[in-house]
């Protein structure tokens, strides 16, 4: 068997190099709805996977932003300890030519961005797999056509609407009340091509999970920055509303200014193409008619 | 002013800037912009100019601000140092309106980008 996995993950083509047998599998099965199946000659992305069960040390060691043994900083305001697990020390930074990134021991992850190559030496958790995987993809999309939004994604009659907001804002239970397929319900991939942008499902789903969506991609309708309320209603937002709203729903984002002006055109470019509103919504199915008339032609 | 003034323009001038993170800025009046001091755009900054406005975000501190499209017009214009006389004539040129009337509105859009840390008074040596 080959030690090559071919994935497709927000609309990139990824090739997975991986010795170790056991890991392989864990990645194949997690992300057998991403496999690509008309591998590229060149993907966007070439990722070598390096599994180490003991602790790992490589030639370059991060600043952690908390450090085991440190004190540690205060836990996020959204950090929920049986969702999200213990706090382990996480920190990315960009170097020469691409991005380094480290958490506590157990991963360290290198990005040669001109290369399009990744390294990345972890535990054997798959949840690592998805931290480097998800950081890269959200470095490296601003860099190219598209963003990777804090969102869950709903297919409504063929076209995607995202509805996007911190933790706790409604993600999840959105995907839930769904009437139709769920994309994600925490990870929005987003690409554009021209005026049109395209919603892409991803492997990083949060505490819904939801079941692998029917399609990869759809069109995407239109955005959705969630308010819970006593009563379902969509307002659209001007412009500057929409790009301040979709700012605070960025993931992952990295202290690199040419990054970060590449990542304020796509979120400009975005609220200007696809139409943002304010849903203000019950958890009820309810909700659907707000969101239908909102996307619903004029 | 032109009894031609474009009622649409003053009212656009008039509100420059949409200030959308922070309530309005009260400690950093236009009184603090001298008409002939030089002001350039600080380097940590990143923007984007649209037919709908601008965004300016300032880097390190990762705040928004949101202009209008007269509003991206200076900040284009802050690409070299600039006087808020100097930009008060520019958009004399190119709207309608008179040179003391734009300075009116420019003065207190300089002092907002200046308590916003997105342009920096550019030293007397430095001036052009």
């Amino acid at each position: 068997m080959s030690d090559v996995l071919a994935l497709c993950v927000a609309g990139h083509r990824c090739r997975v190099h991986c010795a170790d047998p056991a890991f392989r599998v864990q990645i194949a099965a997690r992300y057998a709805p991403f496999r690509d199946p008309a591998p590229a000659a060149a993907p966007d992305l070439t990722l070598e996977v390096t599994v180490r069960p003991a602790l790992i040390a490589v030639g370059w060691e991060p600043h952690f932003i908390t450090h085991p043994g440190a004190a540690p900083l205060p836990a996020p305001a959204d950090y929920e300890p049986a969702r999200d697990g213990p706090l382990a020390g996480y920190a990315v930074w960009p170097v020469a030519g691409g991005l380094r990134l480290a958490a506590e021991q157990t991963l360290r992850a290198e990005l040669d961005l001109a290369g399009r190559h990744g390294w990345i030496v972890l535990a054997p958790a798959l949840s690592l797999f998805h931290t480097a995987l998800r950081q890269f993809l959200a470095y490296l999309l601003p860099l190219t056509t598209g963003c990777l939004l804090h969102a869950s994604g709903v297919l409504l009659d063929g076209r995607a609407a995202g509805f996007f907001g911190v933790s706790g804002s409604g993600k999840s239970t959105i995907a839930r009340l769904a009437p139709g397929p769920v994309l994600t319900d925490e990870t929005l991939g987003l690409t554009q091509a021209g005026p049109r942008w395209t919603a892409h499902s991803t492997p990083f789903n949060g505490d819904y999970d939801p079941p692998p969506a029917p399609v990869a991609a759809a069109p995407l309708a239109g955005l959705f920055h969630l308010a819970r309320g006593t009563r379902d209603q969509a307002v659209r937002l001007p412009w500057h509303a929409a790009v301040q709203a979709l700012s605070g729903s960025l993931l992952y984002q990295v202290d690199d200014p040419a990054y970060q002006a590449a990542l304020l055109a796509q979120v400009c470019r975005l609220a200007q193409d696809v139409p943002c509103y304010r849903l203000e919504f019950r958890p009820t199915p309810a909700v659907w008619a707000s969101v239908a008339a909102a996307l619903a032609p004029p | 002013m032109g009894s031609n003034a474009n009622p649409d323009l003053l009212l656009c001038l008039w509100s420059l800037m949409t200030i959308l993170e922070r309530p309005p800025i009260v400690d950093n009046t236009d009184s603090a912009i001298a008409d002939d001091q030089y002001y350039l755009r600080n380097p940590r900054t990143a923007w984007q100019l649209m037919d709908e406005g601008g965004m300016i975000l300032n880097l390190p501190a990762q705040e928004l601000t949101a202009t209008n499209t007269t509003g991206g017009l200076i900040w284009e214009e802050l690409a070299a140092p600039r006087t808020a006389r100097q930009l008060s004539d520019a958009l004399a040129r190119e709207f309608e309106v008179t040179p003391d009337a734009a300075l009116a509105t420019v003065r207190p859009f300089l002092a907002t980008l200046l308590a916003r840390g997105l342009i920096s008074p550019v030293p007397s040596a430095a001036r052009p």
